[in-house]
């Protein structure tokens, strides 16, 4: 590698562009650099002799107002260096040669210079590279080790090449340990690779190469959703609708939203018709078809259902499939291959051929698993949830990932190692031979792709690990989104499937096939949960909610009024009590934070111990909201409140004419039951997650929904699942726990209240006691 | 005591929300005396015949309407627990300044309780007050820290302590203001 000479005008043109003339202190900062550079010499490159310099001080205030002046300004990414350079300061204080940290700074530097002289696309990594340096340096974030690491690296080797040589090593360590599960994901290995990648830039001269993007599969399922577009990101594929109403004031990823209710829109939806025309059999009619269209999209998968076929049927079917599986022919032994993959991972057989037909690098969803003794192949089955960006939760998620690995009999591995091409036709003429050796009434490729779906959720009774098995893209299964699980129970109720699967096989086929239950995959004895990554860890979910009640009740005994209203500890002590109350509610009802939620006081029916909620856009033609169980511990919480709030008015409404607590509209339910005081503009208003949020903002951050993901994957596995998704009105269209035709008791779902209970007694909930007087 | 001579000066009035209210003068005092004023706790009056009871000094309004411009505890009390009978008065004539002098006389009147925060009445005072009134109440030039504590009997050091406590606990109070509690919680 040639080192590059700069001489005093080139660098002064670079630092020109690093550090514009309108930053603050430009002239210290740029000397700053110039001083820094010199502190590693001839690292990337040298420069010409400069006259002599003072490393310039900046004080502590200095430093502040910089990256006061820097945020206010909103010139985060022009004034990168400057920003990321004050911050680092501000940490390291005073630059000092011998200091490992300014050494690694300098180096830093002159490969933000280098990347900056190339003048191509590469340049925007200059502000990416500071924006790494800078998440790295807050101490509460994981990011942290890996500036504590590259100044490690940097000053045990003294040469470009070496420290990249150990990058790429670092890096590949972290992503095998993350993929692995083997440490908590906190997608690290992502963000070292950023800062690799700039390092190769500057010592192998690399090309700028653009992301391409390819037609892959999923795209070409989505086409039927016109309004949806797809934006690639590095992490996380959001899905952006077109159109629509927007969710203004909440935090939620679209995708969530729109996945609880997303019934494709007729295109004349705002259509009204005349009312002889809208009674005419032929608007009738197509309501009806798209009705049918979108209930069979969702499949009930009723045992009378003609698209699948009786247990027995499948029994019979695989213990057939897996004897010839053994004897026929090389070519043949493939078509018979795709068809018991389908059996065993509830893929399409279409997916089967495509997914066979790729490269063992390209395929998607049968990874191969290197390390122990033999590669083995697996099922890996992801679930497609919204990823957690809040670093400062990363450690406290309580799923290890989204995807959970299946193992796959040996002698089927075998026939799929390499890749191979399948027509249709193939599978059709062995499913048609098969029917007629079966004396089956019917045998398509739509009744081997329900096979797993249907055994796991008509016999084993697991609808919602039968999604989570057979790969159900999250749209079309809300609870996915939601659900962080044990992956113990999917490996099991895989087991039991097969279990089921293999009852006719001959005995040595059973053992074969069987003993996978003893071989559970390495990964997942590393992943104990997948799922949602918005799930904390119980004892971090115990702590938030201890805290929340503390605060509520540290006014107790220390209770002044004040002249100005914004200073009544009062006042403070009822915000903070409707804040606590406000999570009780949610980690007790699962309802989605909108507007006002929970809503009036005459939609809880504390008799009937049960709650109504409107919580979310309606669908076509079906009644609105829907009934939720109160547990026990949420009433008496509300009926505290209430007491509370009652005598608060009277206290309040005395002292301040101009603002008062709105008591009697509250108990008469045409305000919400939970107000807060709000500063700007002054006065009571109806609560809101915006509300909530500003509340708690520097005590904690999190998604609004962070409370419905966590109720659910504490009642998944403990509540029977289609309670849960009444609860969380998750049904499918037309299996609602509500619908007319539906048989379910409303006292079944009443029996939710006791599981609610425990999740209280699980996360140590206790009532607060607020003492108004003094 | 049936045939009780009243002076003109002297009436009885049945007191209640509609007819007795708070002079203009004085509804600053009142909203200040209101947010330091102690716990509720008084001397059961009702036992005693109304006439010897005190009587209170309101302010003719017209319309059968009366004002009042202090005893502020005792018309709480007249208000809430005794407004079922008539209840003798003095019946004065307007004079704006005794009013807002009668009127902040109770707030300074509160400085002399055992649990008042200093801190606070002073800034309350200072910020809401008319300083001639509460000068010549307090027999003091300036309203200052040094002249309020000589007034309230306290040492200037007791007073800065008080200002120290609350502005301490004013740390712990409430939802707390970082996250360092995350990473307490052993992950």
């Amino acid at each position: 590698m040639n080192i590059k000479k700069f001489d005093n005008k080139e660098l002064k043109v670079v630092l020109d562009q690093l550090v514009p003339f309108d930053s603050p202190h430009y002239i210290k900062v740029q000397n700053l650099i110039i001083n820094l550079i010199k502190v590693k010499p001839s690292f990337c490159f040298c420069v010409g002799e400069h006259a002599s310099l003072d490393m310039p001080v900046f004080t502590s205030s200095e430093c502040e107002t910089i990256v006061r002046t820097v945020v206010k300004e909103k010139n985060i990414e022009n004034w990168a260096v400057t920003y990321m350079l004050v911050c680092f300061y501000q940490k390291y204080g005073k630059v000092h040669t011998n200091n490992e940290a300014w050494q690694f700074m300098s180096v830093y530097l002159q490969i933000i210079i280098m990347i900056s002289i190339r003048k191509d696309e590469h340049s925007a990594k200059v502000n990416q590279l500071s924006v790494r340096l800078r998440m790295s340096l807050k101490d509460n974030n994981p990011q942290s080790k890996i500036v504590k690491k590259l100044i490690s690296i940097h000053a045990q080797h003294a040469s470009l090449t070496n420290v990249l040589a150990v990058l790429r090593q670092y890096e590949a360590q972290i992503r095998d340990d993350e993929e692995s599960g083997k440490v908590v994901n906190q997608k690290l290995a992502g963000k070292i690779g950023q800062i690799r990648l700039a390092y190769e830039v500057v010592a192998e001269n690399k090309a700028f190469v653009g992301k391409t993007y390819t037609n892959s599969q999923n795209n070409e399922l989505s086409k039927d959703h016109a309004n949806k577009r797809y934006l690639d990101s590095t992490d996380e594929p959001i899905r952006v609708t077109i159109f629509g109403r927007p969710h203004k004031n909440d935090n939620v990823a679209d995708a969530e939203n729109i996945a609880d209710d997303d019934p494709p829109a007729l295109l004349d939806n705002d259509f009204k018709p005349s009312r002889t025309t809208a009674k005419s059999s032929e608007l009738q009619q197509w309501k009806l078809k798209n009705n049918y269209r979108h209930a069979r999209r969702n499949q009930f998968y009723f045992p009378t259902n003609l698209r699948q076929l009786s247990l027995l049927s499948y029994q019979m079917l695989f213990a057939r499939m897996w004897q010839l599986f053994g004897v026929v022919s090389y070519k043949q032994r493939q078509v018979y291959a795709v068809i018991l993959l389908s059996l065993l991972s509830g893929r399409k057989i279409q997916d089967v051929i495509y997914e066979l037909a790729l490269d063992k690098r390209q395929r998607k969803w049968l990874g191969h698993e290197s390390g122990s003794a033999a590669d083995s192949y697996a099922m890996s089955n992801t679930i497609n949830v919204t990823s957690n960006r809040r670093s400062h939760l990363l450690p406290h998620r309580q799923s290890h990932d989204n995807e959970f690995k299946l193992p796959l009999p040996t002698r089927l591995q075998a026939v799929i190692e390499n890749k191979f091409l399948i027509d249709s036709n193939e599978v059709s003429e062995v499913l048609a031979s098969l029917k007629t050796q079966l004396e089956l009434p019917v045998l398509s490729n739509q009744h081997i792709d329900a096979c797993l779906y249907t055994v796991i959720k008509n016999e084993l009774q697991e609808p919602l690990h039968a999604d989570m098995i057979t790969g159900i893209d999250v749209k079309h299964s809300s609870p996915l989104y939601y659900t962080s699980i044990e992956t113990i129970s999917l490996e099991k109720t895989y087991y039991s499937a097969i279990q089921l699967l293999t009852e006719y096989c001959t005995a040595d086929s059973q053992g074969e096939l069987r003993q996978l239950s003893m071989s559970s995959t390495k990964s997942n004895r590393y992943k104990k949960y997948v799922g949602s990554d918005m799930t904390l860890n119980t004892d971090i979910c115990q702590k938030f909610f201890d805290e929340l009640a503390e605060s509520a009740e540290s006014y107790n005994g220390r209770l002044k009024r004040n002249v100005s209203i914004r200073q009544d500890r009062y006042i403070e002590q009822f915000n903070a009590y409707g804040v606590w109350l406000w999570h009780i509610i949610f980690i007790q009802t699962g309802i989605r934070p909108v507007k006002h939620a929970p809503g009036l006081l005459n939609q809880f029916d504390f008799r009937q111990r049960l709650l109504w909620v409107s919580d979310k856009e309606e669908r076509h033609g079906q009644g609105q909201g829907r009934l939720i169980p109160l547990s026990d511990f949420l009433i008496t919480a509300i009926q505290n409140y209430i007491e509370y709030i009652k005598q608060f008015a009277v206290m309040h409404n005395s002292i301040y004419p101009n603002d008062q607590f709105p008591i009697n509209n509250v108990l008469n339910s045409s305000q919400p039951l939970i107000q807060l005081f709000s500063q700007n503009p002054k006065g009571f208003a109806d609560i809101t997650p915006s509300k909530v949020r500003y509340q708690i903002k520097h005590f904690f951050s999190h998604q609004d929904n962070w409370l419905r993901h966590q109720l659910r994957s504490l009642l998944t596995n403990r509540s029977p699942e289609h309670l849960i998704c009444a609860l969380y009105g998750h049904e499918h269209p037309d299996q609602e726990a509500m619908h007319p035709m539906s048989s379910l008791s409303i006292n079944e779902l009443k029996e939710l209240s006791a599981d609610l209970d425990k999740v209280a007694v699980e996360l140590n909930l206790r009532q607060v006691e607020v003492n108004i007087y003094g | 005591m049936k045939n009780i001579n009243l002076k003109p000066r002297q009436k009885l009035i049945a007191p209640g929300k509609s007819n007795l209210l708070v002079h203009r003068y004085a509804e600053t005092a009142l909203s200040v005396w209101q947010r330091f004023k102690p716990e509720p706790t008084y001397v059961n009056m009702e036992c005693i015949d109304k006439f010897y009871r005190p009587p209170l000094r309101l302010i003719n309004g017209g319309d059968n309407v009366f004002y009042f411009c202090n005893e502020f505890q005792r018309i709480n009390q007249v208000l809430r627990l005794e407004s079922d009978s008539d209840y003798p008065c003095l019946i004065t004539p307007e004079s704006i300044k005794d009013i807002q002098q009668l009127a902040w006389m109770e707030v300074i009147d509160l400085i002399f309780l055992k649990d008042a925060h200093h801190p606070d009445l002073f800034k309350a005072l200072k910020g809401t007050a008319p300083q001639s009134v509460i000068c010549q109440l307090m027999g003091i030039r300036y309203l200052t820290v040094k002249s309020y504590c000589r007034f309230a009997g306290i040492s200037q050091s007791s007073y800065e302590y008080m200002q120290c406590k609350f502005g301490l606990e004013e740390r712990v109070l409430g939802i707390p203001q970082n996250m360092n509690w995350l990473s307490d919680v052993p992950s």
